[in-house]
């Protein structure tokens, strides 16, 4: 680190600590912007007023009031989207197996160490969805990584419902399903008839909101997140999704490599596995092989999205969204793909591409610094701002310095 | 609002009509060729092509009649039979895992069916469509579906998503809990906990009674009543029925199948008969079944778990296939179906056995295809070969539920998914006739050959499963054809006066074209041997692609010119010298092995009595060899001696001998190892040194490599080939060979027989004819083989030829055409001429156990419009005709 | 892609300055890379290493072969030694703990290595040539490992047996035997704490100062010096322990595991101490046995002067990950390379690129170290090990 940029580094610190500068203007000025909307801009300058982007280019003109972050030498980014995640929330399932009523708002938990982390890592929007063991789960939210008042992270409400294909205890497959089809022919069926005059039937208040709720998911109101275990999941999912004009958002399991071809077929964008390399033995021949999920759906030309693995103990890595990235490069997906994976791609997928997803003129301004190109080892995340809001600083990251064997 | 999304959407509408369309595979077309193809409407056709145009079928007809499109790829299945992928009208594969309710129609076989699972053994059984049933144990299980296999595609792979709303009679399926118990969850305001129901009483009747009620609901329902929805079973039961869904009830004893179809009757359901086994009592009712049933589905199983039926069961439990022919009789369509689904692996055998039940092939083979496709109504896809339909078909190794017919390879949409490399080196030829070679025809039969030996012949042979089959259809098998005396092997002549220790063998050159020419004409076993010399050695030797030797010397061959008075006493003094070196090595061998048999009783002896032992055994020793000894070594030293001086090969060692015996039984080799084994044992002994010098092994004569040839012509191993003309060149050789020595005599030439047809009367001696098979003597012409035929001498033939080898059998059939009997010029080229060189020689016949030298003709041998089709020698084909195809 | 062979006549090298003589049926093959990283030297750009009957012959920047020498010209791929492994558990059937024993010196690894495991196939794939295959840590003195290549011929892939002495100063041997749960089991024994496990350590090695004679030989002898003794320790306490111990004791240790190695690393430092790390883990703030990480483990101890290797399946990522978090790029290579050969005491055949060692080496697209560069292949004693089936699409269609 020159001694130049921690200089800088100490004046922010000094400004930062002088002030409360909730929604001032912030100039990144001199780094290498890659806005993912157009060309790379050298030493070009985003302008961050009233938490919007106001301006990008490489002939800003900075306001004097602006406070301004030197990127020079640096590499300036939007945030990175996670399209799927059930780490921010204390309990991520529900028992009852139908509850889309229900909102994981009330479970988000902001301190817990999962946001910590996205924004060390750069992930400023991350759609928090109810996790995979419920048949019909809740409603899922797309949040920022910060600050930490859950209604100020709030990017979308009703950012969808969970519906997943995993029979759960020892219900049989065929059963969970027929259970499913039933409810959704139900709730269509209630929607589809107009409530009478005079019978006005009681209902509690919760039959209103769930009957409500799958309205809102019959009628294709609400994006659906549809979670496949298996491959052979998938056709079920694609063939509801006719049936009932989902707004489908795939999330797969890893074993659902097999079904890429018929995911191609559909056109549909994926949200893939957190392990995305693993190794399989044939039980006939007894032969290994080595399963490179993001190749498989490269070559089958699957547009896809990554998720992390917070509890990754096993695949080093795999808890940071840029890594995951950096494994599909690594296997073949060209560099640009990949950070379009990171950024406006699950952007679009959550429908929220208006608001994030790039460096582009009324976006939010979600905007990270790296000290160098991303995907590569040395890079770090050295500020990351939320809606206009600087929400991380690598230099006061105490607890980076002490993993990093400072004192 | 969100535009990105909605496209999306309309994006997955169209790709689910795509699928459907979405062919098999890039614009290809493939034309199949195969000896028949069955297309499962009970014909066959014979020597036709199956036409696949982008995984549909195009056209199927006779290769003569049928237009082939331009670019196809063609097939040559040559011998091996088409039939449709097989269509099994029920199986468990979407799991077998049941609900707590008795009824549970909701539930869909297709949402337990794993498109992407490995699917090999049902296709390796030849299975391509499958109908999936939900549970088995309950009352009402849940809709089955039917799915392709060999396909991870599930929109082209599911025919029917739901087929077959299934009801089970069985006994088994009436024990479901009788008081539901919901699974007990979180119980919360908006989720009560579901209230216990009592289940349909477990007796047939009260099942029955329960279906009547639900049907009948279910049927007014469809009728436009006001329908209670909320009800998920009544909703499923009425909107399978609305929508026109067949309903498979298994029924096996008589009153379950009553029942079945007194409710088939009642509320007119499209029903489908599953697994009756008491139908004897319907019998008479079969007609108005036919009005009624979509179809019958019988169960098959594959022997093997054998089990023990108590005597009632023997009593009512027939066969499956008792009524089956009374059912298609009715024109009620049948399908077959493995009680399980290991068994699909053999679903054609589990199918086969129906044939018990009367069934023609094709009816049987329909049971498996279109009628079952019928039964589950995907007829209009899969099932038949026919225009239009997929191209699922398989391939056989032979005619369907013939013995031995399986599977080699199976295709779906076009596409093989399974193929079944055949490894196996065992190859089967069959042809419409077999001559042994001993005289012997068998008709329509094979021959099994393993490696380089005949492992089986006759009609019905035994063989792995995966042997190739190599049919010559309207061809007659004949064993390789020998050559007694042939000048070919060596890419040139050979020089008149070989020396007798000379190894033909190690001088055979495989390169020879002359071997090429040779066995085109069938001769696949010649021997070799210079034409000129007073007593030269012959090697016998296969005419494959590497020259194996078979035995070396195979015969010595003496010369009586007509300068009898300094041949005679010659041919005497050198037999002399034979028989002597014989005789030494025989008493060596005799005292050695009495030798050994001391050494083991000595051996057995406890150690204490070792001592009185050895002395005996000493004098026994002395006694013996005093007796035996003595006067053999005389002259059979004194004579030994006399070559050794000359003899070169004097210093040899035991290995070499070893080499050039060819491991033929009689080798002096290994007793040295014997001896120096003895040596250890006396060491391990108490007076090691006395030991030996008491009871010494007897010394081994020295090895006269000109001389060895002699031991086997003595001991009777190998014969003698004498040539001789003239009548007394012939009398003083019967004289010599025979009336002194006794030796096994082959005489070459004998064309004096021509003047003195009687000349071997009444003496052991066997003939070699040939090249010339008619000799004339002072205008006496004959025809020696078939005169010895008739005088009964055993011969056999020679060319006296290289490349002209080729031309024995076409000499013989001139005998033939002479008066030769067909039958004795086979064996005499074959076995007979075997013999003569040997008691059991190892080629000549076709035999279990024997080399695999075989000539397949175009007709009987000897016809005069016969040709060669294919040689075979030692189990590799070196010569085939290339066919007119 | 195999092997292939290239006929050179003997006079024609004679005349070639490469006089290293090569013979006619040598099987030669030249691999030109745009950077071959030798470890043991400097790096070349660009680089060429000729491989002979398996050993490497010579490397350099341009070197010259005799004409109808194969050349595989890599185009920008870089050539770096085959990876080692210092300390894994991979390979071993059938379980690789004792339970009935706590001292079991003289079990060998190498009796139960079953060479088919999957394990040796992903770390081939991974980059991983060698490997030392160790008994497990639930005995307090556990057994041999042996040091194997992990592809090849079954026969030619034992590289070294009896490598290296495992022993524990964790709560592992205590973990299995503790009596409250299961009183009657028989795999009750000592010790059920860790005083317990050191106890029985140091009794053990005291006796066998004591009366050598009775002493297991393979105790004795590593304990001499014959062999590396490597102790599994992660914790401070665990560290401290290991040195009190091999200073009492007399014998030079290696530490294994090591999560908290940065707490004692003066000690360490002194001791001259190497560490094998056990695997990172960036995910969690505590490791095994409650120990609070740090993910720089690596940096510090090296920049405390210990020399450190690195364990784990992927190897490679492990270097990237410690040089991320701030191990040197050429220290990192090292960790996974020749300091774990050295450790194991194979350094003479594996572990860098020279003269004379066995030609394992992985080609790579890029640097090593970033994330974003794949393995093209790997080669074991020469011969470029088949690319596992399913490793692309193909595979996978009937």
């Amino acid at each position: 680190m020159t001694s130049k940029t921690s200089f800088w580094i100490l004046g922010v610190l000094w400004l930062s600590a002088s002030a409360a500068w909730a929604q001032e203007s912030i100039a990144i000025r001199g780094g290498r912007v890659i806005t993912m909307a157009g060309p790379v801009l050298e030493n070009g300058t985003v302008l961050i007023r009233d938490g919007k982007i106001a301006a990008v280019g490489t002939d800003v003109k900075v306001p004097v009031e602006a406070r301004v972050i030197d990127a020079n030498g640096k590499v300036v980014m939007p945030g990175f989207v996670e399209a799927h995640s059930s780490e921010g929330m204390t309990r991520s399932n529900e028992t009852n197996p139908v509850v889309p009523y229900l909102s994981v708002l009330d479970t988000v938990d902001p301190m817990r160490s999962y946001f910590e982390d996205a924004r060390r890592n750069g992930t400023t929007t991350v759609a928090v969805v109810p996790a995979n063991r419920t048949m019909i789960g809740g409603q899922a939210a797309i949040l920022k990584t910060g600050p930490d008042f859950v209604d100020a992270m709030i990017l979308r409400r009703e950012a969808g419902i969970k519906i997943s294909f995993e029979p759960q205890g020892n219900a049989s497959r065929m059963g969970h399903l027929a259970a499913l089809r039933k409810e959704l022919a139900d709730a269509k069926k209630a929607a589809s008839e107009k409530p009478k005059e005079g019978e006005e039937a009681p209902q509690s208040p919760t039959d209103a909101a769930l009957e409500a709720a799958m309205k809102k998911l019959v009628q294709g109101e609400m994006p659906v997140f549809l979670y496949c275990d298996t491959a052979m999941d998938v056709a079920p999912a694609l063939k509801l999704t006719e049936e009932y004009g989902f707004r489908p958002i795939l999330v797969l399991g890893r074993d659902c490599y097999k079904a890429a071809d018929q995911i191609a077929k559909a056109g549909l964008t994926v949200v893939l596995d957190p392990n995305l390399v693993f190794w399989e033995t044939d039980e006939r021949t007894g032969e290994d092989r080595k399963i490179v999920v993001t190749e498989v759906f490269e070559k089958a030309g699957v547009p896809f999205t990554f998720q992390v693995d917070s509890g990754a103990s096993t695949n080093l890595g795999a808890n940071y969204l840029w890594y995951q990235a950096a494994t599909a490069v690594k296997y073949g997906l060209p560099r640009e793909k990949a950070l379009e994976a990171l950024t406006i791609l699950p952007a679009r997928l959550l429908g929220v591409d208006r608001y994030v997803g790039s460096l582009e003129v009324g976006k939010e301004g979600d905007v990270i610094v790296l000290t160098g190109d991303p995907l590569e080892v040395q890079t770090w995340v050295e500020t990351t701002i939320c809606r206009g809001e600087v929400v991380y600083e690598r230099a006061n990251d105490a607890q980076l310095q002490r993993l990093l064997g400072g004192q | 609002m969100c535009a990105a999304s909605r496209l999306l959407r309309h994006g997955v509408i169209a790709a689910f009509i795509a699928l459907s369309l979405c062919p098999a595979e890039a614009s290809e077309t493939h034309a199949y060729y195969a000896r028949r193809v069955w297309t499962g409407q009970g014909s066959a056709i014979d020597d036709a092509v199956l036409i696949v145009v982008n995984g549909k079928v195009s056209a199927v007809g006779p290769r003569a009649t049928t237009q082939v499109p331009e670019g196809a790829t063609r097939h040559e299945l040559d011998d091996q039979v088409i039939i449709p992928g097989l269509v099994v009208a029920q199986t468990s594969l979407a799991g077998n895992d049941d609900v707590e309710r008795t009824l549970s129609p909701q539930n869909t076989a297709l949402d337990g069916f794993d498109f992407y699972a490995d699917r090999h053994e049902a296709l390796a059984g030849g299975v391509t469509t499958v109908q999936i049933s939900p549970g088995s144990s309950r009352l009402m299980p849940g809709v089955g579906a039917v799915v392709k296999l060999g396909t991870d595609d599930p929109g082209r792979g599911t025919l029917r998503r739901r087929e077959g709303l299934r009801i089970v009679l069985e006994s088994d399926a009436l024990s479901p809990p009788t008081i539901y118990e919901p699974p007990v969850g979180a119980v919360s305001v908006d989720r009560p906990l579901e209230q216990t129901r009592p289940q349909l009483s477990p007796s047939l009747g009260g099942a029955v009674a329960g279906l009547r009620a639900v049907l009948g609901a279910a049927r007014r329902n469809t009728a436009g009543a006001p329908t209670d929805e909320a009800d998920l079973v009544m909703a499923a039961i009425s909107s399978h029925l609305s929508n026109g869904g067949s309903v498979r009830i298994t029924a096996s004893t008589a009153a379950e199948i009553r029942l079945a179809l007194d409710l088939a009757k009642e509320f007119d359901l499209r029903a489908v008969l599953v697994d009756p086994s008491d139908l004897t009592p319907f019998t008479s009712r079969f007609g108005e079944w036919k009005s009624r049933l979509q179809g019958v589905v019988l169960e098959g199983r594959r022997p093997g778990r054998i089990t023990n039926p108590s005597p009632e069961q023997i009593e009512e439990r027939g066969e499956p296939w008792d009524e089956v022919k009374a059912l298609v009789d009715a024109g009620i369509r049948v399908a077959i179906h493995a009680a399980s689904d290991q068994d699909l692996e053999d679903f054609l055998f589990v199918a086969g056995q129906f044939r018990q039940g009367d069934l023609t092939v094709g009816q049987t083979l329909s049971a498996i295809t279109s009628a079952s496709a019928e039964i589950l109504g995907v007829a209009d896809r899969v099932g038949s070969l026919k225009k239009g339909l997929d191209a699922d078909f398989v391939v056989l190794s032979a005619d369907p539920f013939s013995l031995q017919s399986h599977v080699l390879s199976t295709y779906v949409d076009g596409r093989r998914v399974f193929h079944r490399e055949t490894t196996d080196p065992t190859t089967i030829v069959q042809a419409d006739a077999i001559y042994t070679g001993d005289g012997e025809v068998l008709g329509d039969a094979s021959v099994v050959v393993r490696g380089h030996t005949i492992r089986g012949v006759g009609e019905r042979v035994s063989a792995p499963r995966g042997a190739r089959v190599k049919r010559f259809p309207g061809a007659v098998i004949v064993p390789g054809f020998v050559d007694l005396g042939s000048g070919l092997g060596i890419g040139g002549t050979l020089g008149d006066d070989i020396a007798l220790e000379t190894r033909l063998g190690e001088q055979l050159d495989a390169t020879d074209p002359a071997i090429e020419v040779a066995r085109q004409g069938g001769v696949t076993t010649v021997l070799l041997g210079s034409s000129g010399g007073a007593t030269t050695p012959l090697v016998a030797f296969k005419l494959g692609d590497d020259t194996r030797v078979v035995s070396d010397p195979a015969a010595i061959r003496f010369r009586l010119s007509d300068n009898l008075r300094q041949d005679v006493p010659n041919l005497e003094r050198t037999l002399e010298r034979g028989k002597a070196y014989h005789e030494q090595w025989l008493a060596y061998e005799t005292a050695l092995a009495e030798w050994e048999a001391r050494q083991k009783e000595a051996k057995t002896e406890p150690e204490a009595s070792t001592e009185e032992q050895s002395s005996e055994a000493e004098t026994e020793a002395d006694s013996e060899a005093g007796g035996e000894e003595q006067p053999a070594p005389e002259e059979g030293r004194g004579r030994g001696r006399r070559p050794r001086g000359g003899d070169t090969e004097n210093g040899e060692g035991p290995p070499q001998r070893r080499g050039r015996f060819g491991g033929r039984g009689q080798e002096p080799a290994p007793e040295e190892g014997e001896q120096d084994e003895d040596g250890e044992e006396a060491g391990s002994e108490q007076e090691p040194q006395e030991e030996e010098a008491k009871d010494e092994a007897p010394r081994k004569p020295q090895t006269n490599a000109g001389l060895e040839p002699y031991r086997l012509l003595f001991s009777g191993k190998i014969p003698a080939f004498v040539e001789a003309n003239r009548s007394d060149a012939i009398e003083a050789a019967l004289e010599l060979f025979r009336g002194k020595h006794q030796l096994r005599t082959v005489l070459i030439g004998v064309e004096d027989l021509a003047r003195f047809p009687d000349l071997l009367n009444g003496h052991e001696v066997t003939v070699i004819a040939g090249p010339s098979m008619m000799v004339t003597k002072d205008r006496e012409r004959l025809n020696v083989p078939q005169h010895l035929a008739n005088e009964g001498i055993p011969f056999g033939f020679q060319s006296r030829a290289t490349t002209g080898v080729r031309d024995l059998p076409s000499a013989v059939q001139y005998a033939v055409s002479q008066g030769l009997g067909p039958a004795d010029a086979l064996r005499g080229l074959s076995a007979g001429g075997a013999r003569l060189v040997s008691d059991s020689p190892s080629f000549g016949s076709i035999a279990v156990g024997r080399d695999a030298d075989l000539v397949v003709l175009s007709g009987p041998p000897f016809e005069l419009g016969t040709k060669v089709l294919a040689v075979m020698v030692d189990g590799q084909w070196v010569y085939e005709k290339e066919s007119d195809r | 892609m195999m092997k292939r062979r290239a006929w050179i006549p003997c006079a024609f090298l004679i005349a070639s300055s490469l006089a290293s003589g090569l013979c006619a049926q040598d099987e030669a093959v030249l691999y030109k890379a745009a950077r071959v990283e030798p470890i043991s030297g400097p790096t070349l750009k660009p680089g060429q290493v000729l491989v002979v009957n398996g050993k490497i012959k010579a490397l350099g920047n341009a070197l010259s072969v005799p004409e109808g020498t194969e050349v595989v010209d890599l185009g920008d791929a870089t050539l770096m030694p085959g990876l080692v492994n210092a300390y894994d558990e991979t390979g071993l059937a059938g379980g690789s703990n004792e339970v009935t024993l706590e001292v079991t010196p003289s079990f060998e690894a190498s009796s139960a290595i079953d060479w088919k495991s999957r394990g040796f196939v992903e770390a081939a794939a991974s980059g991983t040539t060698t490997m030392a295959v160790s008994p497990g840590t639930e005995n307090v003195i556990s057994g041999l490992s042996t040091v194997v290549k992990t592809g090849g011929a079954v026969d030619t892939r034992t590289l070294k047996d009896h490598a290296a002495l495992l022993i524990s100063l964790c709560s592992d041997p205590a973990r299995r035997n503790n009596s409250r749960q299961r009183p009657d089991s028989i795999y009750v024994r000592q010790p059920t704490n860790r005083m317990g496990v050191v106890w029985i350590l140091r009794h053990t090695f005291d006796s066998v100062k004591r009366q050598p004679a009775e002493a297991d030989a393979w105790l004795k002898t590593s304990l001499d010096g014959e062999r590396p003794v490597f102790a599994v320790a992660r914790t401070m306490h665990d560290l401290t322990t290991l040195l009190t111990l091999s200073d009492e004791l007399g014998f030079s240790p290696i530490a294994v595991g090591g999560h908290e190695a940065d707490q004692v690393k003066e000690l360490l430092a002194a001791a001259k101490v190497p560490v094998i790390l056990e695997p990172i883990s960036a995910s969690s703030l505590t490791g095994p046995e409650r120990t609070t990480l740090i993910w720089n483990q690596a940096g510090v101890l090296h920049e405390a002067g210990i020399e450190v290797a690195l364990s784990g399946r992927s190897l490679l990522e492990q270097a990237r990950f410690a040089h991320r978090f701030g191990l040197p790029a050429k220290v990192a290579l090292e960790a996974v390379t020749q300091t774990p050969a050295r450790l194991l005491r194979v350094a003479d055949r594996v572990g860098s690129l020279a003269p004379g060692m066995d030609a394992d080496m992985i080609a790579l697209d890029g640097d090593p170290l970033e994330f974003t560069t794949a393995i093209r292949w790997v080669m074991v004693n020469g011969t470029i090990l088949e690319r596992q089936k399913g490793e692309s699409r193909g595979s996978y269609d009937l």
